[in-house]
């Protein structure tokens, strides 16, 4: 939690926003490099279309706002949807 | 797309003289090298650059324009182009009866005035028709939504509570505070965070549209809604629109005066959009969208089309036949 807080808590409200079972979002962070977080994103299975959306506008939607968040954290964010 | 092609002894010269005749900046042209110095085609202009450039996006607009939802804008950059009159909604009309000819190659204005005639013919044909057309209408519905019947709209109420929980949660995840305020005008939905932190709006505001779109993505979770979300923030599109109106003058100020058009950088939707209203409302000037998201951008167009372009690449030509 400790890794980007501000990003984590951002890209949490994001998704649990945009899906119809926000209780199954979860968010795991690990720091694939110094100043690089990764986020998995695990969604259920149905709510995958939506937090991609079409062409994927609203995962890069969510990128970019957590992409900002990050810079509260200084650090650089990357972000993965898996089911 | 007029070329121009420019002889100079270095390929880079080369460049910089289109570039001068195109009046455009490095990113917003297109070249193709005719001739390199080092290797002379069949030994004759050995030592010779020969570069041939064309504004960038000035190729024809791209297939997937003719899907887009709000045609509307498109036919208008059009239409404003050729005949300036007052309410485009009477030109669009106008031109499906009078010059539907001139408009043949190009499918996107075509097919979207077609439906318009078609919803005409609807609206004032008889009553019985018009049943018909409603039981189609009906027929076709649950084809395209196949698991959600038919959904009743969602309240305006309940959509406007969900946005401002949205952006009000959205400003505390990132550790900031600032009330969000929201204004309804029919179904336009204003939501205004007062947060003047920058981290929110992003470089050239795109931190603040990806907000946006969560923001209508939210929302439209509830079920189907006729409102349309804005998302503001600390008054920025606001101060944005006063700094692009400003800009698109000075912009139109040198298409009208070099005569050439004048591509612009690429820019979101909504600033381009902005542009193209500001720019219909300068004389002598029109406007369209060139190239692809997200690189998409407007072109100034001065009025007279007779244009220095094609001057510009006669007298290069010229120039060539003289070397």
């Amino acid at each position: 939690m400790s890794l980007a807080p501000t990003a984590q808590s951002v890209l949490e409200h994001l998704c649990k926003s945009v899906v119809s079972m926000p209780e199954e979002v979860s968010v795991e962070a690990s720091e694939v490099s110094e100043g690089v977080v990764r986020f998995d994103v695990s969604v259920n299975k149905d709510d995958m279309g939506r937090v991609i959306g079409r062409r994927g506008r609203v995962a890069s939607a969510i990128r970019t706002v957590v992409a900002a968040a990050g810079s509260k954290d200084s650090v650089s964010t990357e972000v993965e949807f898996v089911e | 797309m007029e070329w121009v092609e420019t002889t100079a002894s270095s390929v880079t010269e080369a460049k910089d003289l289109a570039l001068d005749k195109l009046g455009v900046h490095d990113s917003d042209a297109l070249f193709e090298i005719l001739e390199e110095p080092t290797k002379g085609f069949l030994g004759r202009t050995k030592g010779v650059a020969r570069v041939r450039a064309r504004i960038a996006p000035k190729a024809p607009p791209p297939k997937n324009d003719r899907g887009r939802k709000r045609g509307k804008s498109n036919n208008k950059d059009r239409t404003k182009s050729r005949n300036r009159n007052d309410d485009s909604r009477n030109k669009s009309k106008s031109r499906n009866g009078g010059e539907s000819n001139s408009d043949s190659g190009r499918n996107s204005g075509k097919s979207g005035s077609g439906k318009k005639k078609a919803a005409a013919a609807k609206g004032s044909a008889t009553a019985e028709a018009s049943a018909q057309g409603q039981k189609q209408k009906n027929e076709r519905k649950p084809k395209s939504r196949a698991e959600k019947p038919k959904k009743e709209e969602t309240p305006v109420e309940q959509v406007v509570e969900r946005v401002e929980d949205f952006l009000s949660g959205l400003v505390g995840a990132f550790g900031l505070e600032g009330e969000v305020t929201s204004s309804l005008d029919g179904d336009d939905l204003m939501a205004n965070v007062g947060v003047t932190d920058g981290v929110l709006i992003g470089p050239k505001g795109r931190t603040l549209d990806s907000i946006q779109e969560l923001t209508r993505v939210s929302a439209q979770r509830l079920g189907p809604t006729s409102a349309r979300i804005k998302v503001d923030i600390g008054g920025y599109r606001e101060a944005r629109k006063v700094a692009l109106v400003a800009f698109a003058g000075k912009a139109a100020a040198k298409a009208m005066s070099d005569q050439v058009e004048v591509v612009l950088e690429p820019m979101s939707s909504s600033d381009r959009k902005v542009l193209h209203d500001a720019l219909g409302d300068i004389e002598g000037v029109g406007s369209r969208s060139a190239g692809n998201e997200p690189r998409r951008r407007v072109v100034v167009v001065p009025d007279a089309p007779q244009g220095d372009a094609d001057n510009a690449s006669s007298d290069s030509a010229v120039k060539d036949e003289e070397e």
